[in-house]
């Protein structure tokens, strides 16, 4: 019974090991979805709300020039200086200008979808440089300029290229690093022979005297 | 509750057995424990807790024949170099409850054998201990140490 009972604890402690070490594969990958998702949200609503409805329409269209030609004297409703420059006049040139969907108006400026995947800025000891993108996965390089816990470890892209540098006026994306690929490499070994230890279990016993 | 000490220095002069600070003059000190098993009685880890048997006894010089048991109790044995110590206070002498230290380290959960035979009368003496070495990588040990 006792025997038993250890072999349901190993097995228990097994599930619980792989458990683990496929949650911490997962985390870092939740992280960077979350951190993405946050950047989409703070743009929506900035330039949209100051571009609609900000021309002259309600201020000079309606009724600016129309007062001075509805209702002279001597004339009748109609008449010819309403066709030079009476209802609707104005208006109309006013209201082009800062319209729905013409030259700067609602949603030339803002963003809703994003197809870039490295920032256009990095902040770097308190001062903030354009980037230059390097191709290739390197715009993970730009994650170290907030770096979160999970960077440093061989879960993440991130950990596999180094840190931005400065290059005439603009921060490049830095290149990759292999020493960590190389120590992450053993990493990845070690883990996978502990996992293939603890599934498989036992390789033989060897008899030996002292 | 016996309290017994083994102690030899490598030869029979220096040989001495004490329980519970009384010199007992005795013809053989027999000591012999299997543990550490699984069902096909091929060693496996968990020593003691695996189940197993223990035989534990000492013949008095004066009547050679007999049987006296050591346990329950504890037995300290001293070789030059190894040093064992049963134990087993059960007052039942359930097997369950024995405790073994080697050298200073319980070896309860990954010992397997333990075998002491010192035998003035047929001039015989015999030791070794047995322990399984489980590793992470390769493979386990079955370490047998041999004492005397």
């Amino acid at each position: 019974m006792k025997n038993r009972q250890a072999s349901r604890f190993s097995q228990v402690f097994k599930l619980v090991v792989i458990g683990f070490l496929a949650a911490l594969i997962a985390l870092p990958l939740t992280g960077v979805d979350a951190q993405r998702r946050g950047g989409g949200g703070g743009s929506f609503g900035g330039s949209r709300s100051s571009s609609f409805g900000g021309g002259s329409r309600s201020s000079s269209s309606f009724g600016g020039s129309r007062s001075g030609s509805f209702g002279n004297s001597g004339s009748t409703f109609g008449g010819g200086s309403r066709s030079s420059s009476s209802f609707g006049g104005a208006r109309s040139s006013s209201s082009s200008g800062g319209s729905f969907g013409r030259s700067g108006s609602f949603g030339s400026q803002s963003y809703t979808r994003s197809s870039s995947s490295y920032p256009s800025t990095y902040s770097y000891r308190g001062s903030s440089y354009p980037t230059r993108y390097a191709g290739g996965w390197s715009h993970y390089s730009y994650y170290w300029g907030s770096p979160a816990w999970y960077y440093y470890t061989p879960f993440h892209p991130a950990f596999y290229y180094n840190a931005p540098y400065y290059d005439n006026g603009y921060m490049v994306a830095g290149g990759f690093n292999f020493i960590h690929a190389f120590l992450s490499l053993i990493f990845f070994v070690v883990v996978i022979a502990i996992i293939g230890k603890l599934l498989f279990g036992r390789k033989g016993v060897r008899y030996t005297t002292n | 509750m016996n309290n017994m000490i083994f102690r030899t220095g490598g030869d029979w002069d220096s040989t001495t057995l004490f329980n519970n600070n009384q010199e007992v003059m005795a013809a053989q000190l027999f000591v012999e424990l299997r543990a550490g098993r699984d069902d096909f009685d091929q060693p496996d880890r968990g020593g003691v807790n695996n189940g197993g048997e223990i035989t534990a006894i000492v013949r008095p010089q004066d009547d050679p024949e007999a049987e006296l048991g050591i346990f329950p109790g504890r037995l300290e044995i001293d070789f030059p170099g190894h040093s064992i110590v049963l134990e087993n206070t059960h007052p039942m002498f359930e097997f369950v409850f024995t405790r073994v230290w080697y050298n200073g380290w319980d070896v309860t959960n990954n010992i397997v054998d333990v075998y002491v035979d010192v035998n003035a009368v047929d001039n015989v003496v015999q030791a070794y201990i047995t322990l399984y070495r489980a590793h992470w990588f390769g493979s386990d040990e079955v370490a047998t140490i041999n004492i005397a």
